[in-house]
């Protein structure tokens, strides 16, 4: 298959590992679509942006946009405090940002790569305005939109447009649950 | 007795993430150190009595690998017992750092998860399982 084009597969990966770490790293959980939809707009205005660079046995980049109202739940939650207690000294909001990609980004590539692939994930870069430019080799693989009980999250994955992952689109019906 | 710790990690918002989970472990905790580098982390340890080291792998300067084949190659940190906290997923990156003597923690963690490792890596049992205390 050619991973020039998003596919449902690859859009369904991104959202199983999006889920799993968002809930796992910061307790955000996914809203069943009935209530998403009466809740959230379907088009959501994104506060805030960050994209992560990885290099290995193929490269590419992941680019993480959330609704503003998100934010403080996430590195809250991240940092098990409540909404009205200061951040640890020398923390800021936008950083839970940061790790969140790099985490996903992290739980995607073995998923992809398979386990004894080696890649370097580059530290992430925060988007000043909530936008994202279109990595300029990298071909759109994957997206999906998360609508969590705090807000909502769009994910994308860039990857070298030559690269074969026909191994790792067939996961989703083998080795994990699908999306229910 | 009371583990001084050093926690390594280029992100501020994981180094108060791991903190914040050491208190939740029920370890014995004495001072807990920061570095955002393992450039950073080696001058903590010249300065500072450590007894464990958590420490990332991707960071600037000095990655979490280079810090410890550095620690590994010095007679006074050869034994430090050091735990990688890390997204990593590669197998033969993980088994890089068992040859070092280091375990890992994968991210997300959980308290649980931490506090298992340190007693392993530390040969200690700290905090006291469900099963310890039967009546």
């Amino acid at each position: 298959m050619s991973p020039n084009l998003p596919t449902p597969n690859f859009n369904d990966l991104l959202f199983q590992v999006a889920e799993k770490t968002f809930g796992e790293l910061a307790f955000l959980l996914v809203e069943p679509d009935e209530i998403a939809q009466s809740k959230r707009p379907a088009d959501p205005r994104w506060g805030y942006a960050t994209r992560v660079e990885f290099t290995g046995p193929f490269n590419g980049e992941m680019h993480i946009k959330i609704t503003e109202e998100m934010l403080l739940p996430l590195a809250t939650n991240m940092l098990g405090i409540d909404e009205y207690e200061e951040l640890p000294e020398g923390v800021k909001l936008e950083d839970a940002l940061k790790e969140l990609v790099n985490v996903t980004c992290g739980n995607l590539l073995p998923v992809l790569g398979g386990d004894q692939a080696v890649f370097h994930i580059d530290a992430p870069i925060l988007s000043a305005d909530a936008t994202l430019p279109l990595p300029e080799s990298l071909a759109l693989t994957g997206q999906t939109l998360l609508h969590l009980d705090v807000g909502s999250a769009h994910i994308s994955l860039f990857l070298d447009p030559q690269v074969d992952l026909s191994a790792a689109t067939r996961q989703p019906e083998t080795e994990t649950e699908a999306r229910s | 007795m009371a583990l001084n710790i050093l926690v390594v990690d280029d992100s501020s918002i994981t180094r108060a993430m791991i903190i914040k989970t050491l208190k939740m472990t029920g370890l014995p905790l004495g001072e807990i150190h920061q570095a955002s580098n393992g450039w950073e982390g080696l001058a903590q340890l010249e300065k500072q009595n450590i007894d464990l080291a958590l420490v990332d792998i991707n960071m600037p300067v000095m990655n979490g690998e280079e810090m410890i084949e550095t620690l590994r190659s010095n007679p006074k940190w050869a034994s430090l017992p050091v735990i990688v906290v890390s997204t990593e997923g590669s197998r033969t990156r993980i088994e890089r750092f068992q040859r070092l003597d280091a375990k890992f923690v994968h991210k997300p963690f959980s308290p649980e998860v931490v506090c298992q490792t340190i007693e392993q890596i530390t040969g200690q049992r700290y905090v006291s399982q469900p099963s310890d205390t039967e009546f």
